[in-house]
């Protein structure tokens, strides 16, 4: 009985300590959001500003999702466990804030935060700011996952997918007709759930790019480009072939409300985009061809 | 219009990079035609005999080959390369066989002959013995024993006859399967030493039934 007491109360020790690491996280947002200080830092009413709200706890989500990777194994001493779920929880959260940092610089980067959300409440905004914040917690628990607690191919990997994401998000103005900047400012919905849908199928792309098994980084990166790559090729294939099999054409002009038209598109546009990356997963991750030596 | 070139840029791009990078373009050789041989194999004398064909893919194959490179005076090597199918197809018949050798003086000869004939009638690697036959029959010398069974002959024993033979198709450039056709694809020394590959060229068999009942057993019920 002891014994299963013992194992409880470690696990209730480590609930606190997964809360420590959430506040530490509080403070750390307001490094990286100085004008968010007032709101994180008093009380937080949730239904004040709804599109605030999606901002802020899409990053806890974020944060939860790459707890979720880390693991404490009590076998190999209580302080050495503790040290490490504590080290790599830092390292975690130190490089999803940064990933979020860059990576709203490079989408966000006619738009404030302290304007668009504070200010304006714009939906569009805090609908592509959640999807952002969760696309790049999912990214980083899959590197999380291949760099297998060494820092220095965690930095390597890091590096190379905020390249390969920030390449991906400057691909939206060929894949889709929305004009990001002037529907964002019109605080368009469509607009929003259209961008989100794309970068949940670039990050679902992107994870099934990262996902092999690795012995030498210099590989595994070129193995990483070819098969982003083969899911450049792949994609447009899908899409054509939904296009083709449900018959799907932008609606015609019939006078009907713009945003609403934009809101049916956007859906669609996330809706085929999201479909065809799952789908385009599948091709570059999931046929094994095993070895291509032959066996004599 | 653009749209299709940029594709095909893509996968232009996208294959040169696979190709490049591939584990397959390292560490393997590649040989269009039997010429090809002549590089890969060093030293004299040697003979290089065709011990195995093996050809992967589901719609475009890739023929590969396995050599074993015989030098008389050391342990054999093999050797796989990747090849063509023009080439796979035309050396086929010779499996088994001896499909290159360079003799002392350098030159070089592809006739398929039967494994060992550079080393027949090398006063330097044997003698020629009288059988209880009668006919005079080619044995190494005890110090080169294992050459036999490097070559494969099992329980081949060469004649003079077949010397005689192997010089004439030599000259004439002209195939030569044994005296009694033992070696080549359809010879019965090499049925039964590269076995395997006759194994690999039964058609697979499948019984829907067991395949169905293995499958669910597998997966359902284990």
């Amino acid at each position: 009985m002891n014994e299963i007491f013992d194992k409880l109360l470690i696990r209730i020790l480590f609930t606190i300590f997964i809360c420590i690491a959430l506040f530490l996280y509080k403070y750390a947002h307001i490094l990286f959001y100085p004008s968010h200080k007032k709101q994180v830092l008093k009380r937080i009413y949730t239904s004040e500003n709804y599109v605030d709200t999606l901002h802020f706890f899409a990053r806890l989500i974020g944060i939860s999702l790459i707890f979720s990777t880390l693991e404490f194994n009590e076998y190999i001493g209580i302080s050495v466990s503790t040290f490490h779920f504590f080290l790599w929880s830092i390292i975690g959260l130190s490089f999803y804030l940064l990933s979020i940092y860059i990576i709203e610089n490079i989408i966000f980067y006619n738009f404030e935060y302290k304007d668009e959300v504070l200010k304006k409440m714009n939906p569009a905004y805090g609908l592509v700011s959640f999807s952002n914040a969760l696309c790049l917690a999912f990214l980083l628990k899959t590197i999380f996952k291949e760099s297998e607690n060494s820092i220095i191919i965690l930095i390597i990997l890091w590096l190379f997918s905020l390249v390969l994401y920030g390449l991906s998000i400057k691909l939206y103005k060929f894949l889709s007709p929305l004009a990001f900047n002037s529907l964002m400012i019109q605080k368009n919905l469509g607009l929003g759930i259209s961008f989100s849908g794309f970068l949940f199928g670039n990050m679902v792309i992107l994870r099934s790019a990262f996902s092999h098994e690795h012995h030498e980084i210099q590989s595994y990166l070129v193995l990483v480009v070819l098969k982003t790559l083969l899911g450049v090729l792949i994609l447009p294939l899908f899409q054509k072939g939904i296009h083709y099999v449900f018959k799907l054409q932008a609606s015609p002009d019939n006078g009907a409300n713009e945003s609403i038209t934009h809101l049916g598109h956007g859906i669609y546009e996330a809706a085929v985009y999201l479909t065809c990356a799952l789908l385009t997963s599948i091709i570059i991750s999931q046929i094994h061809f095993g070895t291509i030596y032959p066996f004599f | 219009m653009n749209k299709f070139i940029g594709y095909g840029i893509l996968l232009l791009i996208y294959l040169g990079l696979s190709k490049s990078l591939s584990p397959s373009e390292f560490g393997i050789s590649y040989i269009s035609q039997k010429e090809g041989l002549s590089k890969l194999v060093t030293g004299i004398p040697v003979s290089v005999i065709l011990t195995d064909i093996h050809s992967i893919g589901f719609i475009i194959k890739t023929y590969y080959h396995k050599y074993k490179v015989i030098h008389g005076q050391q342990a054999f090597e093999e050797v796989i390369v990747r090849t063509s199918r023009l080439y796979s197809d035309q050396i086929k018949p010779y499996l088994g066989m001896s499909v290159f050798r360079r003799f002392r003086d350098g030159t070089e000869n592809y006739t398929p002959l039967p494994p060992g004939s550079i080393f027949i009638g090398d006063k330097s690697f044997g003698n020629w013995i009288n059988h209880e036959s009668g006919e005079k029959v080619w044995r190494f010398f005890r110090v080169y024993r294992q050459i036999p069974n490097y070559l494969g002959w099992i329980d081949y024993v060469p004649n003079f006859k077949t010397y005689n033979q192997i010089q004439i198709s030599l000259q004439q450039n002209k195939p030569f399967l044994g005296l009694n056709e033992e070696f080549g694809i359809n010879g019965s020394i090499t049925k039964k030493k590269y076995s395997q590959y006759f194994e690999r060229q039964k058609p697979n068999e499948i019984e829907v039934d067991k395949l169905l009942k293995n499958y669910l057993k597998e997966n359902f019920i284990n």
